[in-house]
């Protein structure tokens, strides 16, 4: 089954029943520039039952400069990446498109666990400052060769030769890892700091001023009671040499090494309680889309570009009030791509102007 | 769809190449068969004879046709400086340069616990044995391994096997000769900043 389907710069409107494939439009857009969607945990699951693979292309026109991409998921194989006409791998198809997207799932950045916001921070950080995401690839990949060793050593008695082996392996990691590490707390600090700035502003105006937001970061390194106080380098990498050593024995019969930025957290406080126990839905709905808000800054002030949003089924968060005042504070520069079940509080809010509308039925879709 | 007997045969050993698909396989059988007996014997007898010759050095692990490499028998190479690679072939590529009198040493991989690529299945071993021991003429060791995760934990382990003072040095690293700065990805921009000179 094909689809093609032609947008118009400004606002995208997909509407029709549940389960015709609104968000399946959405997710394309979200592939394209990030090669993965959040929706699949394993990228074979992308592929229809009945076929053996799966293929998402996208033509760009940015700054009067079009390009193509292509991203072909298989059954069997590894996904293979095409940017104008020319195959590429996933890394540099990455974060050509910046996208800021409103998903229904949004709100566990906020009341899911710490992994959600690592992921949520990690994820905006990379698509547009490539050196973080090398960096932080290369942590991760440090961390789990690390991990694999501790479990080989779990499995070992301590006066085996093997494992006097292993630990000499374990100290070369814990030496490469201080540089790495250190790389993506600062990253996430200095990200945090910018967001914070542009969503306390958000989130105030559509509170009428009664919130105040502020975000927290918690570092397993930092043993400072006063978590706003930030680490030094120096001293960052100083206390994680020092605890991957103390923790080390807990680590190999856990099999997992439990300290550094792959185990820290991010917290939101509004009028300094943390949203994520004591916040209401409201709180929570609104919290969220003032971090997409700010996100959307944040890419316009890394790159000079806005980013196309992507924003999926928000008529059954938000009332309707509510979203079109967040549609109408986005700048008219912006592509939006909107999915939801109802296209009558759009024509009637937006009097059918400036809204191109799509009936999407079956996974055919209808411009109209 | 099978061909014949012995094109599928051939096509079925073809695939086992690296970066080889059954198309691919295919193209090249028929492309074989195509060229005519001639090719197809001085072909084969290539293989052969290769797989008689070749084998790793007993003192570099580098490939060469004779116990001892070219290199590790030079006497007027210089035996005190060791280059440390991961692949024969980074031997052939260091050598192009002219650059570099010593000696060399082929670990054949990198060290990878996700990949099941522990010290004993590289050659580090022999490595540590070569620079450890007593009368070991080695003074200095010049780390050529990839800059990436792996190949800078498995110069780390190795640092900490060596049990004498020696000169330890590895591949400096930055913008290529004759690129383009555009061209250039921002973590290897921002490590050429940091260490500019």
């Amino acid at each position: 089954m094909c689809l093609e389907i032609a947008l118009s710069p400004g606002i995208n409107l997909f509407y029709g029943m549940n389960g015709q494939g609104k968000t399946n439009i959405l997710e394309s857009v979200e592939i394209l520039s990030t090669t993965r969607s959040d929706r699949a945990f394993k990228e074979a699951e992308l592929v229809n039952h009945n076929e053996e693979s799966a293929l998402v292309s996208g033509r760009f026109l940015k700054n009067s400069l079009d390009f193509d991409i292509s991203v072909n998921y298989y059954k069997n194989r590894k996904k293979t990446c095409v940017k104008n006409g020319k195959n590429t791998t996933a890394d540099s198809i990455f974060g050509s498109v910046n996208i800021v997207k409103f998903f229904p799932k949004d709100a566990e950045i906020i009341t899911g666990a710490p992994a959600n916001r690592r992921r949520y921070a990690d994820m905006e950080i990379s698509l547009t400052d490539r050196a973080y995401y090398t960096n932080y690839k290369n942590y991760i990949k440090l961390i789990e060769s690390r991990n694999a060793v501790l479990k080989q050593m779990s499995e070992l008695q301590e006066r085996d030769f093997k494992y006097g082996e292993l630990m000499d392996l374990i100290e070369s990691y814990d030496e490469l890892l201080p540089d790495a590490a250190y790389g993506v707390y600062r990253g996430r600090l200095d990200f945090l700091k910018e967001i914070a700035l542009y969503a306390d502003r958000t989130h105030r105006s559509i509170s009428s001023n009664r919130e105040k937001l502020d975000i927290l970061y918690h570092c397993s390194v930092n043993e400072n009671t006063d978590k706003s106080m930030n680490l030094t380098e120096n001293l960052f990498k100083q206390r994680l040499i020092f605890l991957l050593k103390k923790n080390l024995k807990n680590d190999i019969i856990r099999k997992l090494t439990t300290v550094g930025p792959h185990k820290d957290d991010i917290e939101f406080l509004i009028n300094g309680t943390p949203a994520k126990n004591f916040g209401s839905t409201g709180q929570i709905k609104t919290l969220a889309v003032s971090l997409k808000l700010a996100q959307i800054d944040y890419v316009f002030n890394k790159t000079g570009d806005y980013p196309v949003l992507l924003i999926d089924d928000m008529t059954s968060e938000f009332d309707a009030e509510r979203l079109f005042n967040i549609i109408k504070s986005i700048s008219a520069d912006m592509q939006v791509l909107i999915s939801s079940t109802d296209n009558e509080i759009f024509k009637t809010a937006f009097g059918g102007q400036g809204i191109n509308y799509f009936k999407v039925s079956g996974g055919a879709v209808v411009n109209n | 769809m099978p061909l014949t007997p012995s094109l599928d045969r051939l096509i079925h050993e073809l695939q086992k190449l690296p970066g080889v698909g059954p198309k691919n396989a295919q193209r090249l059988a028929i492309f074989i068969f195509k060229k005519g007996a001639d090719f197809s014997r001085a072909l084969s007898s290539a293989v052969i004879e290769m797989s008689q010759n070749v084998k790793y050095c007993s003192s570099c692990a580098g490939i060469c046709e004779s116990d001892i490499c070219d290199i590790c028998s030079n006497s007027l190479r210089d035996h005190s400086k060791v280059c440390v690679v991961e692949k024969p072939t980074d031997v052939f590529h260091i050598e192009a340069t002219g650059q570099y009198n010593g000696v060399y040493h082929v670990l054949n991989g990198l060290i990878s616990p996700l990949e099941y690529l522990t010290i004993d299945k590289l050659n580090i071993k022999p490595l540590v044995a070569r620079i450890n021991s007593a009368d070991s003429p080695v003074r200095e060791i010049v780390f050529a391994l990839p800059p990436k995760v792996e190949g800078d934990a498995t110069m780390a382990l190795i640092k900490k096997m060596i049990q004498r003072p020696l000169k330890i040095s590895k591949l400096a690293q930055g913008i290529p000769t004759g690129c383009e700065i555009e061209h250039i990805d921002s973590m290897t921009l921002a490590r050429a900043l940091n260490n500019r000179n």
